[in-house]
Parts: C-alpha cells; structure tokens; sequence
C-alpha cells in the first residue's frame, strides 16, 4: 500500500519544486540526464566485456595487488564502481572469482571512483563540457544504429559520456542561478554534528541516486557555486561512499551466499573508511592542506582539494583494511552461510546459478560449467557409491581387483534416494537457467548450451542406468554360480577402470591424455559388451549359467555400455577446453565405432 | 576503395591473409607433438614391463595412440593442400 503511494507523492511533490523552482529544475534534470548518461555508459561497457573475460579475469586478479590495480583502472575507465560491484558479483557468483579476489576488487573500485572526483573538480566545471557533449550524442547515436556489437558498444558509451557532460553542466548552471535566490549555506552545520548529519545526507542522496558518482558531482557543483560548505562537503562525499554499497547489496539479493559475503565486506569496508575519516576528518584536513600546497593547488580552491580529500580517505581505508582481508573473509564465511536441511542425506542445491551471473552471456556460461561439473561430482559419488567402490580408492592409484573387493558399505545404497537429493533438483535447476539465459545469447553460446544441455542429460541417463545395474550386482555378486558372480564382477571392474579413467580426464591439462583415454573408454565399452563379443553366447551354450541370469546379464551389459557411454560423451562436452588445440580438431581426431572394430579386430 | 577491399590488401601486404589456417596448422602440429612424444613414453613402458596382462593393456594403447597420429598427419596434410 505505502509503497502505492510513495512513487505518485514524489513525482507530485517534483511536479510542484519544478514549478515553484525553475533552477531546481535545472538541477534535477541535470542529475536525471547525469544518470541516464551512466546507464548508457553501463550498457556500452556490457558490449565489450564477452569472449575474453574469464581470461582477463584469471590473469589480472590472481595475486591481491592485481586485483586491487583492476578494481581501480575498471573504475577508472567505465567511471562506475556500481557496474564494478555488479559485475564483480556476477563473477563471483559463477565461480570465476574467489572471495578474497573480489574484495580486492571492490577495494581498488572505491580507490578508482575518486578518479571521477579528480575530472570533474580540474576539467569538468573550468572547461565547457557541454560544447563536448553535442558532437559525442551525435556520433554516438549514429554508431548505436549500426549493427555490430561494438560500433553499437562504442555509440553507448559516446552517448553515455555526452549525457554525462550535459548533466554536469545542468547541475553546474543550476547551482549558479539558485545563488541569486536561495543560499544553501546558511543551512551549514559546523562540528561532529554537521559532519553526521550530511554524512546522512550524502547516504540519503546516494541510495535513492544508487550512484556515488552523481552524488560527487552534485557535492561538487554545489561546493564550487559556493550553496554548501567545505566541511559539509567532505561530511557528504563520506556518506556517499558509504551509500553507494547499495548497489552492491540490491545486486546482491539475487546471487548466491559468495555474492551476499561481498556485498557484505563492501559495506564494513565503506562504514569502516567512513567512520575512520569522520573520527580523524581534521587529521585528513590538515593533510589535504599540506597535500594541496605540494601539488600546488590554490588555499580556496575548495573542489580540488574535496577531490583530494576522497582520494586521501579511501587510500587510508584500503591501506587499513589490506591486512584484514584474510579476517574479514573467515568472518564472513562463518557468519554468512547456507542452512542446512537436517535431512539423513543433504539435499544438494546449485552452487553458481543465480540472477546476478544470467547479467552478461559469459558469466552466465561458465556458470552453467561450473554447476554441470558439480552435477558431475554429484553424479561419480552416487555411481561410486552405488557400485560399493570406496571413492579414495578408486581415484588413487591402487590395484582395480583390490578398489572392488574393499566395500564403501555393507549395504548397497539406496539410488533412487540419492538421486531425489543430489541429482534431481540441480539438473531442474540448471536447465530452467539455461532457458532464461538463452534469451540473451548469440548462435555460438547458444549451439555451447545445447551441449552442455546434452552433457547434464547424459549425467543424469548414466546415474539411472547404475540404480537398473545395481539390483543384479547386489543379487549376483555373492551368487553360488561362479560364473555369473565373475560375470558381475567383471562388470564392475570394467566400470571402476571407466571411473578412474573419467576422474583422471576431469582433472588432466595434459590434451593427449584426454584424447588418449576417451577412446580409451570408449573401446572398452566395446570390449565389455559380452553380447558383441560372445561371451555371453558361450556361457548360455555351455549350459554355465541359468536362462533368467542370461536374461539379467544382458540387459545389464546395456545398462554397463550406457554408462561408459554417456559419461564418455559428457567428459567429451565438459572437459575438453574450449580454447584448446583438441577442441578445434577433435571431430577428426576422435575414434569412430568402426575405427573400434578395426582395432579390436587386429587384436584377436 | 571499400572496408572490405582495403582491409584485404592490408592483410595481403602483410603475408596474413592465411592466418586462420595457418594458426590451425600450427594448433594441429603442437597436438601431433604431444602425442609423438605420448607414443615414445608409452614404447619404452611396453620395453620394461614383464606382466603379460599389462603388456597387453598398453599394446592397446600404443594401437590407439597411433591411430590418433595417423589421423593427426591425414588431418595436416589435408590443411597444407588446401
């Protein structure tokens, strides 16, 4: 109801300063037009940030100092720590960052945000920016009209700076012609109790602006037309650095635990900052004098040395807050986490799919990876468990004969449970994701989706094929037949050797490796199929074993080959990079069936 | 003179109108590489082990490794004639 209401009382209570005040107007529409600048900028900086992102990423955030140098050029170049914190989230939520990576991103953004201070204060009220602005909306409007992505990227952000000057220029004009009318300054508080109380405001501004940078600008057109004082000024930029972390906390509310800790560690480290520079402000004043003296700046140049100032008291908050990095992210992990359900098997729920990667294609993509692995984890410790092989043993190097004879339990587990928790719901989970990131993708993601789509499916078909083969291993393999007992236990080595070689491709660089024993895996599909290779014919022959386990034994060698298939296919989609030399001629490469047969024919 | 035209002569003048294929070939080569070097570790495991059991476990993967060489240099040559 409240919130009904709200929105028609603010544009009527706008509707009525407009008319009252032709220079709040101005200003307003200054700030409107300053905001719909940084929205374009936004969209344009989205155009450019596919392909290449995860290698970016990797290698300009892997040790703290890199990652602090790419939150301040970011922020720099895009003039936007919002867009930063967004897009920090989103990686951070599809895996491609860690936590303590992002905080020194975020760390570096709120160093990178004071570059904008720096422009506006030297450039932006001296020289004429609004002469600049035309030709950059008129260029940009006509790249926005072509139809490759980065002429469209390159138009957004000539668009987005144009609109950024004209409202800079709006708020500047504004705060002139509202001198002759009102004085803003006499409402100046002086004392702990002004700096509060604009610090508040500066909060205020921020969250409903959701951009410290418009508010600095606003601060700094107001200061340099003389409408607020100095001290009120610094109190305000101190609370816009402080309100600006909800936009991290609203970007936040849609990711996963990881996205919520950052959003976290971004507002202890601005109230942290802004409650350090509000205790020694006059410490950092007196340093901002000495500063300003060095770099010769002029005693009343007041929106430089406010430049000066924010540059000064962020640096302070990042140099503090450094060492405790390592704290900060044990605090979060241990106070921000997950429920657990009390169920005797956890439920297992999504790790990297949450709204805030679906942003851009590319977070959403290697989101998508990542959660198909962790379904593929999910899915080796169900088919482990499900076949009684202890998985330590099995990925260690120890004999095979041994790894099946040393049980994981005395009873087989129960498949079917296992799959409800561990399986069902991640699978749902990531195919309803992948629809709604489809939407935003090109052909080429698209066609990656599918198989990726192809790869989980073939996860889930091989997870179901060992709950049909698990009945008979329980019931044949202390069978008094040996024949059928060494038939299941035949299976079942055949099967640890396909998971030893299907962990060793999931966590192997080596491209001749993979190469190796994915036709390794796939020959030994052949090899075992005792239908195709006459064992089974020998043995009813033979009169060895009885018609119904003749029966039992062939459907499971299908169920067996179907699960040395499908989790070949799936390790072909998921672990094959991309980017690797074997993922460009893999197709002519890769063994085909009847190169199969041929080898196996030479054999016998 | 048009983009396109202009950019072709660019990419003539500077000896880079192949670049894709020649950036294929240079992939395929680095893969052919690693797989020689695969065969002649997996020769000299077969020239120590005694099991018989094991020889035949990596006879077949010398077989297999082989094959993915021969298909490797088939692929090669069909790049350099193209």
């Amino acid at each position: 109801m409240s919130k009904n209401i709200f929105l028609p009382l603010v544009l009527i209570g706008l509707g009525y300063s407009f008319w009252q005040s032709a220079n709040f107007k101005e200003i307003a529409a200054g700030i409107a037009i300053f905001l719909f600048g940084m929205l374009s900028l936004e969209q344009g900086f989205k155009s450019f940030t596919g392909g290449m992102l995860d290698t970016i990423l990797k290698k300009s955030t892997d040790k703290l100092y890199k990652s602090i140098g790419f939150g301040i050029l970011s922020t720099s170049i895009m003039q936007s720590s919002s867009l930063v914190s967004v897009l920090t989230i989103s990686f951070l939520g599809a895996g491609l960052l860690g936590l303590s990576q992002a905080i020194g991103i975020i760390f570096g953004a709120n160093l990178g945000t004071t570059t904008g201070a720096w422009l506006v204060a030297a450039y932006g009220l001296k020289v004429d920016i609004a002469s600049y602005a035309m030709p950059m909306l008129v260029f940009g409007i006509i790249f926005i009209f072509q139809k490759t992505t980065s002429l469209k990227g390159i138009g957004y952000i000539l668009t987005g700076l144009g609109f950024l000057f004209l409202g800079i220029h709006y708020m500047k004009d504004g705060f002139e012609a509202f001198k002759a009318t009102i004085d803003l300054s006499s409402y100046s508080v002086g004392g702990y109790k002004g700096l509060f109380i604009f610090s508040f405001i500066g909060i205020f501004a921020t969250v409903v602006m959701q951009s410290s940078h418009a508010t600095l600008v606003l601060i700094i057109t107001a200061l340099a037309a003389g409408q607020i004082s100095y001290e009120n000024a610094l109190a305000l930029a101190i609370g816009a650095n402080v309100g600006t972390t909800i936009t991290a906390i609203i970007g936040a509310m849609s990711s996963n635990i990881e996205g919520k800790r950052l959003a976290a560690a971004h507002l202890i480290f601005n109230l942290v900052t802004g409650f350090i520079a509000i205790i020694f402000i006059y410490q950092i004043m007196y340093l901002v004098d000495y500063a300003a003296i060095k770099f010769g700046i002029v005693n009343d140049n007041y929106t430089l040395k406010l430049a000066i100032f924010h540059t000064i008291f962020n640096a302070l908050g990042v140099l503090i807050m450094i060492p405790f990095i390592n704290t900060l992210v044990r605090f979060l992990e241990k106070t921000l986490t997950t429920k657990p359900t009390g169920d005797e098997i956890d439920f297992d729920e999504v790790k990297y799919l949450n709204n805030s990667v679906l942003e851009f294609p590319d977070t959403a993509m290697a989101a998508i990876i990542r959660e198909t692995k962790h379904l593929y984890d999910n899915t080796f410790e169900i088919i482990c468990h499900g076949l009684n092989f202890k998985r330590s043993k099995l990925v260690s190097a120890m004999n095979l004969e041994e790894v099946i004879k040393e049980k994981y339990a005395r009873r087989y587990i129960d498949i079917d449970k296992f799959y409800q928790h561990k399986i069902k719901n991640i699978y749902g989970e990531i195919i309803d994701f992948s629809a709604k990131a489809q939407s935003n993708m090109d052909a080429a993601y698209i066609e990656e989706l599918y198989n990726l789509k192809l790869a989980n499916r073939n996860l889930v078909e091989a997870v179901k094929n060992t709950k049909h083969l698990q009945k008979n291993i329980v019931k044949y393999s202390s069978h008094p037949n040996e024949y059928i007992r060494k038939e299941y236990f035949d299976i079942r080595l055949s099967l640890a050797s396909l998971l030893r070689n299907i962990n060793i491709i999931a966590t192997t660089d080596e491209e001749d490796v993979t190469l190796l024993l994915l036709s390794k895996v796939r020959l030994h599909a052949k090899k075992h199929d005792i239908v195709a290779n006459g064992a089974l014919d020998n043995l009813i022959r033979n009169r060895l074993i009885t018609n119904e386990m003749a029966t039992s034994l062939m459907n499971d060698s299908v169920y067996a080959y179907n699960i040395s298939n499908k989790l070949a296919n799936m390790a072909e989609i998921l672990f094959i990079d991309k980017h690797s030399d074997l993922n460009k001629f893999h197709d002519e490469l890769t063994i085909k069936q009847n190169d199969i047969d041929e080898i196996l024919e030479k054999k016998d | 003179m048009g983009v396109k035209k202009f950019i072709q002569s660019v990419l003539e003048s500077l000896n880079m109108k192949n670049f894709e294929l020649i950036g294929k070939k240079k992939s395929l080569k680095t893969l052919l590489q690693k797989l020689k070097k695969r065969r002649v570790q997996i020769l000299s495991e077969l020239e120590f082990e005694t099991n018989q059991e094991k020889r035949d476990l990596i006879k077949e993967e010398l077989s297999l490794i082989t094959f993915h060489i021969k298909k490797g240099k088939e692929k090669l040559n069909e790049l350099k004639n193209s």
